[in-house]
């Protein structure tokens, strides 16, 4: 990571003059790129959301409600014209559709289930031996064979990911982790705003005097803390010791953010306490984490990011009065309804209103991505074009059409500098390309160009071309 | 965020057995193997005279139950800040033999969030109360980190670690206040792995399984019998020498069973045993599911819990007593008159046995193929013989066909006849005997070689509650969920023995506080065997 220049109140007021998006940046005080040592870096901001994009049935309604017109079922790579308006579930990207390449057809790894790719989104890898299910008395929860494709790209450029989510514990079968840090070794995000935010700002605070008095309070605290490790750890069997290790690991790592933390400048009042584990909150949240990524981005405190829909098996039960999808159902329900398999997990909602729900939540998530890209747009990087363009946009998932995990959909957007084209819709040869072809595309598009394969070697197939 | 697999040894030997199968899995435990061999512990007669034996037990950090129990403890407060709840529920314990228990390192959010949780606990200090004197007079401060340190971290403090949290304490009490001073001390105490985790120092030259000292068993018994951290009397009993002496460790442990707090350990074992904790996941489009209905059918079966095993119940009234506690809603659903004075409802033996028939044990399979998770939970919680999970992205069929068609029937058979049943019983464990679907099978229990007695038909869950508490075999696998529990750990095969004693006592009267009991004195409980990792 880059060090961090000193606060300075100065610069805050003077970036606020500046004024750069500041109407749409309503706790942000100050704004602005700065501090990328070495120009305009190269950035990754991931998505990823529950369940399919509605891929429903072949030939069903939910496919033809919203496909551009002239994708077939096609077995070669076609590009599709998208001078008609966006439909369906894709609307709210239509603002922004040329920034856009939608990828319809990616393969699921068959090596895990449809409800454990969320191992394999970004690892191109299968499911750690030593998952234990919970009916045999496991926890439920999963981790990867292998390290993702954020923490390598970030690794190989020296930043740490910054990974935001809503809320991802809570279900039976996991699916909460998408970013590994190698084997077994599940990268745990922020899961709530005040966090986010004095990661990348510092604690928020009007009283520059409390808060460096709590940050003094905080550095003994951490001292206490890591002497009490080493003091505890010679006392205890050999076993005992590496959890110790990899506890005190994690002490100095906060300790070295502390440390570093504010250097984005002053972040103003921060965005506010509010319970972020309730669904109804979803929409603000999301909108609240956009902006201290893209903040994150501008100052340069990292290059890589993901912005996580909560568990990707989706838990949570949609409360979105302004997407008019407030219901009792969960995410996963309404796929399930959506999708035409009532029986499995459905609990007996309509199709119709599977349907009608199921729209509305893929609106809302395409709507947040849609706000973010064009918010990245809206902003300046310090070699004077769009930061968009400085940015690869990336939304993942994990099932595709029929629940499973086959064909895909998901969409790549921005990077116009790093050599993707937008604006196209690409329908991929059937079953052709796993994840890892689009992790072999990304590590080169984002400057790591020795990198041949990512993940599980025999997925490879050659990268994908974004360009 | 690494985890490790826990020694589900017998377990393992069956997960290979089910699937793509239909001939009965592997049969008995060899006697001459001293492991608990597939379907429990060896006989007594391979036990007789085996020195003490027990799995490695790998260190444990407070779980979010321990946690929460232990700050209402210390700080002898009702709940925790709403920002602290929040933040420990994605603290994620780890699951160990179905039980919750963090054996892995944590990630570095959760560390961050130990510290911050402390944090925020220490800012809700009182003072004067909880120092006992005002804190910058000569002498408070040491008095208050010697007796408090030693209720947070377990033992008494070496004198070289009171000076150094009051070096800490007189650095932040002199750049900013005493309280200042105080609240730093009191979130580094919270945020100390003295805190945080079980630390079980033993001789690792030791052959074989090394006993705890006094302060270590203190701090098991008490995460096992009340879920917190020890109170002042434990702990003056391990500074005594009183808990080294079998008398000492009686009445320290008849003391604890006869505290309010064990209620938290009989609620935290049925919570996790009876899966309750997936009602907060059900969805239902029953007008009768709502989340009082939720709240107090829960409240009910817990409640139920309590009047069985605190009046010395044993697991066959667990299993088909022809009651509940509960409210007017849970009366509605089960059937039942009125609650009495005392919140009980009587029901009708006919229809109704135990917790096996409770509305809030029904419930929480959900609607939707309840008939599979039924059998499934029978399988693995009462039989201790859980079926293979499905192999992915298994086809949808009907229940004819999982019967019937491979790679469905193996596991199938196993489960889903079990789950039959409970026909007559709605999602919400309402008795409509109208409304049963039509299965294409008689309820049985099938592949039952480790108890020939368990197998076969029955009409009703009152037929099959009887059959499972005649079953030695049963209180066998209750007494291996409650090794579990109290162990924070799968068995292991050099557990057998040890489990054998406790499973065999166990199954001759079936006293439910008797287990516990028997459990937090035996020798296996007293030791630690360190993985040799």
């Amino acid at each position: 990571m880059s060090p961090k220049p000193p606060r300075s109140m100065g610069r805050r007021r003077l970036l606020r003059g500046l004024g750069a998006a500041a109407a749409s940046l309503p706790f942000l005080s100050s704004f602005g790129a700065r501090a990328q040592v070495g120009g305009a870096l190269p950035k990754l901001l991931i998505f990823a959301s529950p369940n399919a994009m509605l891929v429903g049935p072949r030939g069903g309604s939910g496919f033809a409600g919203w496909a551009p017109a002239g994708v077939a079922d096609g077995t070669s790579a076609v590009d599709v014209n998208l001078d008609d308006p966006l439909r369906g579930v894709l609307a709210p990207l239509d603002s922004v559709k040329q920034e856009c390449l939608f990828l319809d057809g990616i393969r699921g790894t068959q090596r895990v289930g449809s409800h454990q790719q969320a191992v394999a989104l970004l690892t191109g890898a299968g499911v750690y031996q030593n998952e234990i299910p919970r009916a045999a008395g496991g926890d439920g929860e999963f981790y990867a064979e292998g390290m993702s494709v954020d923490q390598r790209i970030a690794g190989r450029l020296g930043c740490n990911v910054l990974g935001l989510s809503y809320r991802i514990q809570g279900f039976n079968l996991g699916e909460g982790y998408i970013s590994h840090l190698g084997p077994n070794q599940g990268f745990t995000p922020i899961q709530n705003p005040g966090d986010a935010f004095s990661r990348v700002f510092g604690a928020p605070s009007d009283d520059a005097v409390a808060a460096d008095a709590r940050q003094r309070r905080q550095q003994s605290v951490l001292d206490r803390v890591a002497s009490d490790l080493s003091g505890l750890r010679g006392r205890l069997p050999s076993s005992d010791r590496a959890r110790l290790d990899e506890h005190l690991s994690h002490v100095r790592a906060i300790e070295q953010g502390m440390t570093a933390s504010g250097g984005c400048g002053d972040g103003g009042a921060g965005p506010g306490s509010y319970d972020a584990s309730n669904s109804a909150n979803m929409p603000r949240l999301m909108r609240d984490y956009s902006q201290i990524m893209v903040q994150a981005f501008a100052c340069g405190y990292t290059q890589v990011g993901f912005l996580q829909f909560g568990n990707l098996g989706g838990n949570h039960r949609p409360q979105w009065s302004e997407f008019d999808a407030v219901t009792t159902y969960s995410d996963h329900a309404i796929a399930h309804a959506f999708q035409g398999v009532e029986g499995a997990g459905s609990a007996g909602l309509s199709r119709a209103e599977g349907i009608r729900l199921g729209v509305n939540v893929q609106r809302f998530y395409n709507a947040m991505i849609a706000e973010t890209i064009q918010r990245l747009a809206d902003t300046t990087d310090v070699d004077g074009s769009r930061m968009l363009d400085n940015t690869i946009v990336l939304h993942i998932k994990q099932m595709g059409e029929n629940h499973n995990r086959r064909r895909l959909f998901w969409m790549v957007a921005g990077g116009r500098n790093l050599g993707v084209r937008g604006g196209r819709y690409v329908r991929l040869p059937s079953d052709r390309h796993y994840y890892n072809d689009l992790h072999v595309a990304l590590c080169h598009k984002m400057g790591l160009e020795d990198v041949a394969t990512h993940g599980d070697a025999s997925q490879n197939r050659g990268p994908l071309d974004l360009g | 965020m690494g985890k490790t697999a826990p020694g589900l040894l017998w377990l393992s030997i069956l997960l290979t057995a089910c699937v793509g199968q239909l001939e009965e899995p592997r049969g008995g435990p060899n006697p001459s193997d001293p492991g608990p061999g597939p379907f429990g512990p060896p006989t007594a007669e391979v036990c007789a005279d085996r020195p003490l034996e027990a799995g490695a037990t790998p260190m444990r950090r407070l779980g979010q139950r321990v946690y929460r129990h232990a700050i209402q403890d210390l700080f002898q407060r009702d709940g925790l800040p709403a920002e602290v709840e929040t933040r420990l529920a994605q603290v994620p314990d780890g699951r160990e033999g179905g039980f919750a228990s963090s054996t892995n390192a944590p990630s570095e959010e959760s560390v961050r969030s130990y510290l911050l949780m402390a944090e925020r606990i220490a800012d809700d200090v009182n003072g004067p109360d909880l120092v006992g004197c005002s804190v910058n007079q000569d002498g408070c401060a040491e008095t208050f980190v010697r007796r408090f340190g030693r209720l947070v971290f377990r033992r008494p403090l070496e004198e070289s670690l009171v000076q150094d949290y009051l070096a800490t304490y007189q650095e932040i009490a002199d750049a900013q206040t005493p309280r200042d001073g105080l609240e730093t001390i009191v979130t580094a105490m919270l945020a100390s792995p003295r805190f945080l985790y079980l630390a079980e120092p033993v001789d690792e030259g030791a052959e074989g399984p090394a006993p705890l000292d006094a302060y270590a068993l203190a701090a098991r018994l008490s995460v096992f019998l009340w879920e917190s951290v020890p109170d002042e009397a434990l702990l003056d009993a391990a500074e005594s020498g009183a808990l080294d002496t079998p008398e000492g460790l009686e009445a320290e442990v008849d003391r604890m069973l006869a505290d309010p707090r064990a209620l938290r350990s009989l609620h935290g074992f049925h919570e996790q045993w009876m899966h309750l904790e997936r009602l907060d996941e059900i969805e239902s489009d029953d007008p009768a599911w709502t989340p009082e209905t939720r709240d107090s059918m829960r409240d009910s079966l817990l409640a139920f819990v309590d009047h069985v095993a605190l009046g010395g119940g044993t697991l066959s009234d667990l299993l088909s007593a022809p009651y509940t506690i509960g409210d007017q809603a849970v009366a509605d659903l089960a059937g039942g008159e009125a609650p009495d004075a005392d919140g009980r409802i009587e029901l009708d033996p006919n229809t109704r046995a135990g917790f096996l028939t409770h509305p809030a044990f029904l419930a929480q399979f959900g609607p939707v193929f309840a008939e599979v998770h039924r059998g499934l939970w029978v399988r693995t919680q009462l039989l201790c013989d859980p079926p293979n999970p499905p192999p992915a992205d298994v086809p949808l069929v009907g229940a004819a066909e999982r019967l019937s068609t491979q790679p469905c029937a193996g596991c199938h058979q196993q489960m889903d006849l079990i789950g039959f049943g409970w026909a007559d019983y709605d999602s919400l464990g309402r008795y409509r005997p109208d409304e049963a679907p039509d299965y294409p099978a008689p309820p049985s229990v099938e592949h039952t070689s480790y108890d020939p007695a368990l197998g076969g038909t029955f009409d009703n869950p009152r037929e099959l509650a009887d059959r499972l508490a005649g079953s030695e075999h049963v209180h066998t696998c209750v007494a291996t969920q409650w090794f579990r529990y109290a162990t924070g750990r799968a068995e292991h095969a050099q557990d057998g023995c040890a489990m054998r004693a406790i499973a065999d006592r166990f199954a001759e009267g079936g006293d439910l506080r008797g287990l516990m009991r028997d459990l937090a004195l035996s020798e296996t409980f007293r030791v630690r065997v360190t993985a040799s990792e």
